[in-house]
């Protein structure tokens, strides 16, 4: 395990000093400056250049601008070998013109050390698929207490069932799940709260490399847009329990819209109805939210939800999107990242089924329109109790500057601050080296790697190296993980609401596979809960309905909450 | 804000220009040896400059950019002609390059407000790249250069909209409404804060008059239908959306034809599917815009000319219609159908001649044009001549002998012919057609009467009028038969159903004094 650094021990130490100090009033105002020190201290994210992950993504290299290249692929966190530590996975492309290489890319696996460092054990896992990958999901699909690893592809999609052991077999076929449309994001849910997780998959287009054809825009040849292929439709797995997988696409409701170019997919109980409800973002077409009506069956209510189109009736090229709490009010708002030339869309819940677009109210709007957006997250960076946003950059064509001198092909990513009034501050600038590199960026996945307290970036980036972006500073304020395991629910947690109420500061977060683009986070949830010294409450609500409450816990630790059956404190 | 409809707005930059505001006054300082070739150079320029203005308003946008670099050569500081590529640039969607000539029409020297336009031009690509700060700039600018303008003022107020200061917004857009109280997009404007600021039922009330005034924009439709959702007014929401789905269904349409008719600009069936698409929608103003530009691209385009009669008939700018069809007879005088419309139009403005003439020839063109002979037909009965009506309609039931209508009228000509024995042919050649004719029943039951003869079955038909059609006219005619066939008591009956329908009608009160006069026991009783 990381040793805590030094540094987050000196409030401690101000704080251990004698009792002749306490009563002099400078004390005091030490402590205050301190903690609004702490409060506005300068977090950096720092491009850790020396990790072990050696994986360069690639696209096949055809130079032909296909157009499934564009997309790029995913990854992300996920304690594959249960020692407590985040390990990485990265989705790879694949050679689709070329005869097939002696030494084929593939996916990668890298295995956290424990010291910072990261083991590739690809071929010793079995999850070295050579397929043309895209994106990716974790969940526990068995419920046997390890988390199993779904990669959607172009072609068919895998799921690799983890063996407990260290390795994975690959049940793609057996489990029924082994679709071969395109598939990009996908994600894990219970939605019918039978304990056991659910699988769907948004696919983007009917397109065959054979098919492929050459896009001009002024004469220049560039890649295709999505209107250049017809639209495929998404697909819906039932799990029933015993390792296979029913596709009830139709009869869930989910091909009673028409088929969209789907990018985008985050699970998420925006209602509060106690079930799943899942929103999908779509390429040039309105983007969907399917209400779950509570049996399994859900119902698109994107337009009269205010979520289907941008404020002036238009489709948006939506890339990836997420639910989060990022005004602390229970209520499930929802990001959207989109095109250049397009604002991200920052939509605030409202309640009553309805999201009002607070882009430009919240500060978001102006910044983002100058970048093409894929990988989007909320999360705590620097531990304040508020959801900030991160988003990934990068342009789809090469030779956009042929096009457009005013955009650039790799772009920086950008960090947004929840100054905790409904607004927000860019502050990539501010926020280290890791927000300076500017890169073809594509996904987005969270998680505390090196178990410090604060939440790290990984970013994919296409025909380029992943980054890692290291978070410097975050764990000065406070924090708390909890780690969910069902009994009843599925034992990922998949859907677990969880409330943290810290001094005056309330929040919520659900427990989600997927969301962003192309990728997974962390599993555990992370909650920055700024100066306070103690968790006054956490309450579990479980996807089967049952309710834990906690008390009085202290900060700055991992805890591990069994439903039903208790908290304990993460000792690994 | 983003600019909704971007043709439409753009087209704004374009109705800045009329060509009279660019003229440069010759100086008569420069009554020099020069002055004959600097008039031909300004001749020159002129030529080439309306001639970029027409191509660019009938699509021609790469002959209408190379009108105006002729300009440029010729005068490079043509200011207006720098604005007017930009505004053509923009129209084929290559920003930069529009960007590109407006600041250079900035660097020259102004002619009428080129510098107001190009700034406020200059704005609005910006704003819809995403450089607010620069749009901010160039639209503040434009109000400067423009402040009796109300769009400048409007398009401040979307860039202020964007970059989220909206106090300033809402004083821009309200000062756009004081100049131009039917600027659409400035209530649409001010609606959109009001919804960012959760004043639900002041953004309805703006957006409301935004679709007044600008009925097909979808924008307006989709965020009147998001104030109704956050109203909780559920079923308006559900049947604003509708309206959203529609325009925007019409709107994307339009858009993909755009696309096609800018790869394929002087081809008018383009341009026509536009029209046809505007039609659907009832957009009738910009389907009419749509026909103008086809038959200026090629003023041979019948099918041009023809639509846009028949539009200006609807719309009842006849002199409009009459000019579009003669045009149609001009280029193709072996239709029927355009002499058709000229004699109906004719007919509608009470200028039978004329209408007779028309008619006559679309009847010449196809004689067995149906709606020419009955166009004649009552041509001729207006004109009282019934010989060449009852010529007319008997020319129609040859052509189609199922015409039961025709024949119900040929019978009711025939009957003020005094031909009543072929005026009962054509009746019951309705009741053969339409067993269901209420009219032919009742009247070969009434000529019956009126002739005295088959007084039994007159009744029978008479009775199945009224049973197919209770109406007072046709109780009036069973009176009238049984009152012929002697039968008061039945004939009293029916009048007076009669009357119960239409009180006030005065035959019918002396039907019933008619009769009960000749049935003095009705009365006592």
């Amino acid at each position: 395990m990381t040793i805590k650094r030094v540094i987050k021990q000196q409030p401690m130490t101000i704080l251990c000093v004698s009792r002749f100090f306490m009563s002099c009033p400078i004390f005091y105002l030490l402590i205050f400056i301190v903690s609004v020190t702490v409060s506005q201290s300068k977090v950096s994210f720092i491009a850790v250049t020396k990790s072990g992950i050696d994986f360069k993504h690639t696209d096949g290299k055809s130079e032909k601008r296909l157009f499934n290249e564009f997309l790029g692929s995913g990854g992300g966190f996920f304690d594959y070998d249960n020692d407590g530590d985040l390990d990485i996975y990265l989705v790879n492309g694949a050679s689709q013109i070329a005869s097939p290489d002696k030494n084929p890319s593939t996916n990668a696996l890298y295995r956290n050390n424990g010291d910072g460092s990261f083991s590739n054990v690809t071929e010793l896992t079995g999850t070295g698929s050579t397929s043309y990958g895209t994106g990716c999901t974790v969940g526990d699909y068995d419920n046997d207490g390890d988390l199993d690893l779904y990669i959607a592809n172009f072609g068919p999609n895998v799921l690799y069932q983890n063996s407990g052991k260290g390795t994975f077999i690959d049940v793609s076929m057996q489990s029924g799940v082994a679709n071969s449309q395109w598939g990009t994001s996908c994600a894990f849910a219970d939605v019918d709260n039978d304990g056991n997780l659910d699988l769907y998959i948004t696919n983007y287009a009917d397109y065959a490399v054979k098919n492929d054809k050459k896009c001009y825009v002024r004469g220049i040849w560039q890649y295709c847009g999505p209107r250049s292929y017809p639209p495929d439709t998404d697909i819906f797995y039932h799990n029933n329990g015993n390792g296979i997988f029913t596709d009830l696409t139709e009869k869930s409701g989910f091909l009673d819209v028409p088929a969209c170019h789907g990018l985008g997919v985050a699970f998420g109980d925006y209602d509060n109805d106690g079930d799943q409800d899942l929103y999908v973002a779509n390429d040039q077409d309105p983007n969907f939210l399917f209400q779950n009506q509570g049996s399994g069956k859900f119902e698109e209510t994107a337009l009269l939800s205010g979520v289907s189109y941008s404020d002036m009736g238009k489709e948006e090229a939506g890339m990836g999107t997420i639910f989060g709490d990022y005004d602390n009010d229970g209520l499930l708002d929802l990001t959207v990242s989109n095109f250049q030339k397009e604002t991200n869309t920052l939509y605030h819940n409202e309640g009553s089924g309805f999201f009002a677009d607070v882009t430009t109210l919240a500060g978001i709007g102006e910044i983002t329109y100058s970048y093409l957006g894929w990988g989007i997250a909320f999360f705590d960076y620097n531990n304040d109790g508020y959801k900030d946003i991160f988003v990934a950059n990068g342009h789809v064509l090469d030779n956009i500057t042929d096009i457009d001198r005013s955009t650039t092909y790799p772009q920086r990513n950008l960090l947004f601050r929840n100054l905790g009034d409904g607004t927000f501050e860019d502050v990539s600038n501010q926020s280290g080296s890791g927000l300076t590199l500017q890169k073809v960026s594509r996904t987005v996945a969270l998680g505390d790697y090196d178990n410090d307290g604060d939440l790290d970036i990984l970013v994919t980036n296409w025909n380029q190296t992943a980054d890692l972006l290291r978070n410097e500073g975050g764990n000065l304020n406070n924090w708390i993980q909890i780690n969910v395991v069902g009994t009843k629910s599925n034992k990922s947690g998949i859907g677990t609401r969880i409330k943290l109420v810290a001094g005056n500061l309330k929040q919520y977060q659900e427990v989600q596979s997927g969301g962003s683009y192309l990728a997974f986070s962390d599993l555990r949830t992370h909650f920055g809960v700024g100066n306070a010294k103690r968790i006054d409450l956490v309450e579990i609500l479980w996807p089967s309905g049952h309710i834990d409450k906690y008390k009085d816990l202290a900060v700055n630790h991992r805890f591990i909450a069994t439903e039903n059956a208790g908290l304990e404190i993460r000792t690994e | 804000m983003k600019t909704a409809d971007l043709f439409g707005i753009w087209s704004m930059c374009l109705l800045f220009f009329s060509y009279q505001e660019f003229k440069v006054p010759i100086s008569t300082a420069v009554a020099s040896v020069n002055s004959a070739n600097q008039t031909g150079i300004k001749r020159a320029e002129d030529a080439h400059f309306q001639r970029g203005m027409h191509n660019t308003k009938v699509g021609l946008y790469d002959h209408a950019i190379t009108e105006f670099q002729e300009v440029l050569k010729l005068n490079p500081a043509h200011s207006a002609a720098f604005c007017q590529m930009g505004a053509v640039y923009r129209l084929k969607n290559m920003l930069n390059e529009a960007a590109g000539a407006y600041q250079h029409a900035l660097t020259v020297p102004a002619i009428g407000n080129s510098h107001g336009v190009a700034n406020l031009c200059l704005g609005m690509i910006y704003n819809s790249q995403g450089k607010f700060q620069r749009a901010e700039q160039h639209a503040e600018k434009a109000v400067e250069l423009m402040p009796k303008m109300a769009t400048p003022h409007c398009q401040l107020g979307n860039v202020y909209t964007r970059r989220g200061k909206f106090k300033l917004a809402i004083e821009q857009y309200q000062k756009a409404l004081q100049l131009d109280q039917d600027l659409a997009e400035a209530y649409h404007g001010l609606g959109h804060i009001r919804l960012k600021q959760n004043q639900a039922e002041q953004a309805l009330e703006s957006y409301q008059e935004a679709i007044k005034r600008e009925p097909y924009n979808q924008a307006f439709h989709y965020n009147l239908a998001t104030a109704y959702r956050r109203l909780n007014r559920m079923k308006e929401a559900r049947d604003q959306m509708e309206f959203f789905q529609e325009t925007k269904a019409y709107q994307d349409t339009i858009q993909r034809q755009r696309k096609e008719s800018q790869k394929n600009p002087k081809n008018v069936l383009l341009h026509a599917q536009m029209a046809e698409t505007h039609l659907a929608v009832n957009n009738i103003n910009e389907a009419i815009g749509a026909y103008q530009t086809a038959i200026t691209l090629q003023p041979s385009f019948v099918i041009g000319h023809d639509n846009l009669g028949t539009i200006y008939t609807q719309q009842g700018k006849f002199e409009k219609a009459i000019d579009a069809f003669q045009k149609v007879i001009q280029l193709d005088k072996n239709t029927a159908e355009p002499y058709l419309k000229l004699g109906w139009i004719y007919a509608r403005q009470q200028k039978y001649d004329l209408a007779e003439s028309y008619l006559q020839q679309a009847s010449q063109q196809d004689p067995k044009l149906i709606s020419a002979l009955q166009g004649l037909g009552e041509i001729y009965i207006q004109q009282g001549n019934l010989e060449e009506a009852i010529d007319s309609y008997v020319k129609l039931v040859k052509v189609d002998p199922t015409e039961s209508q025709a024949w119900l009228r040929l019978g009711v000509l025939r009957i003020n012919a005094n031909q009543p024995s072929k005026a009962i042919d054509d009746f019951k050649k309705v009741i053969e057609i339409d067993p269901e004719s209420a009219n032919a029943y009742n009247n070969l039951a009434w000529l019956y009467a009126d002739l005295e003869m088959n007084l039994d079955q007159a009744v029978g038909l008479a009775k199945k009028a009224v049973g197919l059609a209770p109406t007072a006219s046709n109780f009036d005619t069973l009176a009238y038969v049984y009152y012929q066939h002697k039968q008061y008591p039945q004939a009293e009956e029916a009048i007076k159903r009669a009357i119960e329908i239409s009180p006030s009608n005065q035959k019918y009160n002396e039907m019933l004094k008619k009769i009960q006069s000749r049935h003095p026991k009705v009365i006592k009783e």
